[in-house]
């Protein structure tokens, strides 16, 4: 039934490829007015660019190393990076200078602002005797530099983290399968569950920070709620998914993923499995697929709109598609 | 022993209690010793009897003596012990006694030996010395067996009543540790009632030929399962077994295991299936060539090759040499039996003075119906036509031979003969055709008369040849060139056929309808290690088994024009899928031509049947929908009281509604971007002149 729909998808949403990086995606987002892309790869310089067009506003020049996280305040006024470099940069959005910059023991996994953005959240790696670290930093006092609170996450490291409703608390998913609620200022966990049985590589919150939607390397995405982390639906697949997102318009989850590089071992992308996935966020169907990169996808999200989506891969295009009519009149029966 | 001195016993008192009762027995102790404790010999089981020698005077004796010990007996070892008893005048009785230094060396002697020709009048029949000594022992009074409680397996062709004919299989999943049976609803399968079991095999599933029995594998031996619940029909005790075959009458169960202990040194064993008793067995065999023996189509022989000597063909039901004695034949490689006649073909190699020979008997009368000299012989394999109604035996023949230093030929410049066999007329006349390229995956067209085969080498690309055998010749009806197919798969009716390209050729598959040659899909199943046809012949499916792929192991099923009709990929790590095969058909042809000719009347009828399935199905899928949709909404429901509920907190931690996209919209500021849409660069003075 959709498999057809899709064929004429591919035909007629042609996507807007943007080139500027020189290795694998690590993270795309976009502001919350939808008119600016952030993407971050394994090269040192996170980009800006126009959603409009694809075109490249500018890059943002001052890591010595793999980005592996970007955020943008709600205000889209300033960008958060964390990098391998053992250090995270707060950035003006207008102008590309670097406002802030934090060092760190090991390498930043994941960062966000908060819900009013006055302040940012860190997650480091367990690395060379360090221990996995959760870090908050006021962003207000400038300069700033030292760390309003931290936490030390004794266990599985964390590989993603997002702040919860109203940023009361973080949302973590860690390298086991874990997904807790943490609570820095108060140094404790709320929390713990066991929905997954691999690393949870991504956590999306829904625009409205009720629910979340996470990817894991045990080949599901599920969709659970954000006060309870009650586990409420199940999106399966063939392969480790690496990114997910809620669609902010139509009941439609976005997967991305596909065999891990160092598992691909003949040639051929259709072997890996590397398309964009869609499924019914309440029938747990997958419904269609969009193919285009010729390695994992890394990273996936809808616009704010819910008119088109994006995604990056290990094979270090971000490819901007726009939905064409047809998907919007889509209907399961 | 620095140990020893660590140990402080001084202390210690050994000694027992005074009320302690040593219970503990020897063999509880040191079992694995006393094992192989030697024992007194009940049977003399280094001493052989040889019968079935010619009967000759006196003067003649000492020769045939020295002629047997030569030929026969000295090879295997030292003969303590040999003599021919002879009557009062000094002839012999036309049998002999041996005796070698070990039991092993009789043993050796006995299997080489038995059935051996003297000349054409005398055929060796030996057996151990032992054997007599057993018959000796029996109870000269008969007494009648016990009669055997009846036990009622119910119904055991139960699935066959099916109300719309759908056929079952059997999957082996999760790694092998879970099997489930499943009807097949097109589209929609579905497990079979308490036929989801953990552990039930521990290798793999095998159906018995006309489907009545599931077979599994244990470490004990086979269990056979069967009815309408899968309930035991019955077990076969064979350790470590490895490797079975049922008769095409599914009354016995041949087992092996290449466990054999010096108790039971019999790898191969038969049994009957109803009552479960074995009926014989036999020493060790290599499993290389399964199955070592051969049944004919009802089951009431089987046989086997003891090559380059003779043909053993057994009957049943008593297990025992028909006219108890082997077929001596010289330089036999292989047999195989008609799949629907008692003929039995096989194969004589080539020897210096003879040419290599196809002979065609048969059974039980060992009158030969075919013989077929064949000239520079490297090898022969015979395929039968699965109605039996031809025999194609692939010949491999060579231009040039050459002797090795240890004298094993080699074989130059190989090619391949077919010749074919028509087994429906009258002498059964012979063909050939000539093949030069190399050539795999022979098949015959169930119900049909053609056959393919791939012929060349995959490095300079492989191509599927078509033959038909007409009323008077063999026509070459179609090449299909530059296929990367290592699989041959035929519809069990016939027609239709894939061509598949399976394991490291990545999965291709050619749907071909053979009536007019015209390719009808071309599908992909990516790694796909299987193939299977379901027995009607309607579906095809493929997998990707878990034994030799570790991702994406899963089942897609085709229609027999191979539309892909669904995926089962539910289940996880699929070992192994398996039609459960049917008995053949009841119709008579009569029957059959009459429907094919009132097809579109039944076809009409299932048509409506198979709308009003569906609906009911759709029917059933959109009410499971409307119930997600309800549950989802009365959970977003509470969500969302939540979310509002905390709106004012998240008015003081912004200022502005950003609840929705636009609800700051007063907020918003226009931009103007400018994007340059086109750039063009020309030089001003390549600028066209402007006409005047």
């Amino acid at each position: 039934f959709a498999f057809s729909q899709l064929s004429q998808l591919n035909q007629i949403m042609k996507p807007i490829c943007l080139l500027g990086h020189m290795r694998s995606i690590t993270q795309v987002r976009f502001n919350r007015d939808g008119d600016l892309i952030f993407t971050c790869a394994k090269d040192p310089h996170p980009s800006i660019w126009f959603a409009l067009n694809g075109e490249r506003l500018g890059s943002l020049v001052g890591h010595n190393g793999a980005v592996w996280c970007v955020d943008c305040r709600w205000d889209s006024k300033k960008v958060l990076t964390g990098s391998a470099d053992n250090s995270a940069k707060l950035w003006d959005t207008e102008t590309g200078k670097c406002v802030l910059s934090v060092d760190t023991n090991s390498a930043v996994r994941s960062c966000g602002f908060d819900f009013a953005g006055t302040s940012a959240m860190l997650t480091t790696d367990k690395t060379m005797g360090y221990k996995c670290t959760i870090l908050l930093y006021d962003i207000r006092q400038d300069p700033a530099g030292q760390p309003a609170c931290q936490m030390l996450v004794p266990e599985s490291k964390i590989t993603s983290a997002v702040w919860g409703p109203l940023s009361r608390f973080l949302i973590t998913g860690h390298e086991n399968g874990d997904l807790c609620q943490m609570d820095v200022r108060a140094q404790k966990v709320i929390r713990t569950e066991k929905h997954h049985k691999g690393a949870i590589n991504d956590i999306r919150m829904y625009k409205d920070g009720t629910m979340f939607v996470t990817a894991s390397k045990d080949h599901t995405a599920r969709l659970i709620d954000s006060y309870e982390l009650q586990l409420f639906k199940t999106y399966k697949t063939e392969r480790p998914v690496n990114s997910a997102d809620i669609s902010p318009l139509r009941p439609h989850v976005l997967l991305g993923g596909g065999q891990e590089a160092q598992d691909v071992t003949t040639s051929g992308a259709h072997v890996g499995k590397f398309d964009a996935k869609f499924f019914h966020t309440v029938y747990e169907e997958e419904f269609a697929r969009v193919k285009g990169h010729f390695g994992p996808i890394n990273s996936v999200g809808f616009t704010p709109d819910g008119r088109g989506f994006v995604t990056g891969g290990e094979d270090g295009f971000v490819r901007l598609h726009s939905f064409d009519n047809d998907y919007f009149d889509f209907e399961f029966e | 022993m620095g140990s020893e001195e660590d140990i402080d016993v001084s202390g210690e008192d050994f000694t027992d209690p005074d009320d302690f009762v040593d219970d503990i027995d020897d063999k509880e102790l040191l079992g694995d010793i006393l094992a192989e404790k030697p024992q007194e010999k009940k049977a003399i089981n280094n001493a052989l009897v040889l019968s079935g020698l010619p009967i000759v005077d006196s003067a003649r004796i000492e020769r045939l003596q020295v002629f047997i010990r030569d030929k026969f007996l000295d090879k295997h070892g030292e003969v303590v012990k040999f003599s021919m008893p002879t009557d009062e005048n000094g002839n012999s009785l036309g049998f002999a006694l041996c005796c070698f230094q070990t039991d092993q060396q009789a043993l050796d002697a006995l299997t080489d030996i038995q059935g051996a020709s003297l000349d054409k009048m005398h055929t060796l029949n030996v057996f151990k010395f032992s054997d007599f000594n057993r018959l000796a022992d029996a109870d000269d009074e008969w007494k009648p067996p016990e009669k055997a409680p009846f036990v009622d397996r119910g119904d055991l062709r139960s699935w066959l009543r099916e109300d719309r004919c759908h056929d079952q299989f059997g999957v082996l999943h999760t790694a092998g540790s879970v099997a489930t049976i499943y009807w097949h609803w097109p589209g929609d399968p579905q497990p079979v009632d308490s036929a989801t079991r953990n552990n039930w095999t521990e290798s793999r599933l095998h159906w018995s030929p006309l489907g009545t029995y599931l077979a599994t594998y244990h470490t004990k031996g086979i269990a056979l399962w069967g009815g309408e619940k899968f309930e035991q029909i019955n077990r076969f005790q064979h350790k470590n077994v490895q490797i079975i075959d049922f008769s095409p009458c599914e009354r016995y169960l041949v087992t092996f295991s290449p466990s054999v202990t010096k108790e039971d040194p019999h790898a191969i064993k038969m049994f009957e299936v109803d009552t479960g008793k074995m009926k014989r067995s036999f020493l060790h065999e290599q499993a290389a060539k399964w199955p070592v023996f051969k049944w004919s189509h009802k089951g009431e022989f089987f046989a086997r090759v003891q090559t380059g000597k003779a043909l053993q063909v057994f009957e049943t039901p008593s297990f025992s040499l028909l006219d108890k004695k082997s077929i001596s034949v010289q330089d036999v490689q292989d047999l195989s039996w008609s799949p629907t006649d008692n003929i039995l073909a096989y194969w004589i190699a080539e020897t210096d003075n003879q040419p290599a020979r196809v002979i065609l008997m048969t059974m039980p009368e060992k009158r030969e119906v075919a013989t077929k000299m064949l000239f520079n012989v490297a090898d022969c394999r015979m395929h039968w036509h699965p109605q039996g109604n031809y025999l194609c035996v692939r010949v491999n023949r060579y231009t040039k031979k050459k002797l090795d230093a240890d004298n094993t030929p080699k074989y130059i410049n190989i090619y391949t003969n077919f010749e074919v066999f028509r087994m429906r007329e009258k002498n059964i006349p012979v063909e050939k055709i000539e093949v030069t390229d190399a050539v795999s995956c022979f098949t015959w067209e169930p119900h049909g008369s053609k056959f393919a085969m791939v012929q060349g080498i995959a490095s300079k690309g492989l191509s599927v040849v078509f033959y038909q055998v007409n009323a008077h010749d063999i026509e070459k009806v179609k090449v299909l060139e530059k296929r990367n197919v290592n699989t041959i798969s035929w519809s069990p009716i016939g027609q239709h056929v894939v061509l598949a390209g399976l394991r490291s050729a990545n999965g291709g598959l050619e749907f071909i309808d053979t009536s007019d040659m015209k390719t009808t899909a071309n599908q992909e199943h990516f790694g796909a290690t299987d193939i299977e046809w379901d027995p009607t012949g309607r579906y095809v499916v493929t997998t990707v088994s878990f034994w030799h792929v570790k991702v994406d192991n899963a089942s897609h099923v085709y229609s027999s024009h191979g539309t892909l009709l669904y995926k089962l990929n539910k289940l996880e790590r699929i070992c192994q899928f398996a039609w459960r095969p049917r008995p053949p058909t009841l119709l008579s042809d009569e029957q059959i031509k009459n429907i094919k000719k009132n097809m579109k009347t039944y076809s009409r009828r299932f048509e409506k049947e198979d709308l009003q399935s569906s609906t009911r199905a759709s029917k059933e899928l959109l009410e499971k929908r409307a119930r997600l949709k309800t549950e989802y909404e009365k959970w977003r429901a509470k969500l969302l009281e939540k979310f509002r509920g905390e709106k004012q907190k998240r008015l003081e931690l912004r200022g502005v509604d950003t609840d929705e996209l636009d609800s700051n919209a007063q907020d918003f500021v226009e931009e103007t971007l400018e994007f340059p849409i086109k750039v063009e660069r020309i030089r001003i003075d390549k600028l066209p002149q402007v006409a005047e």
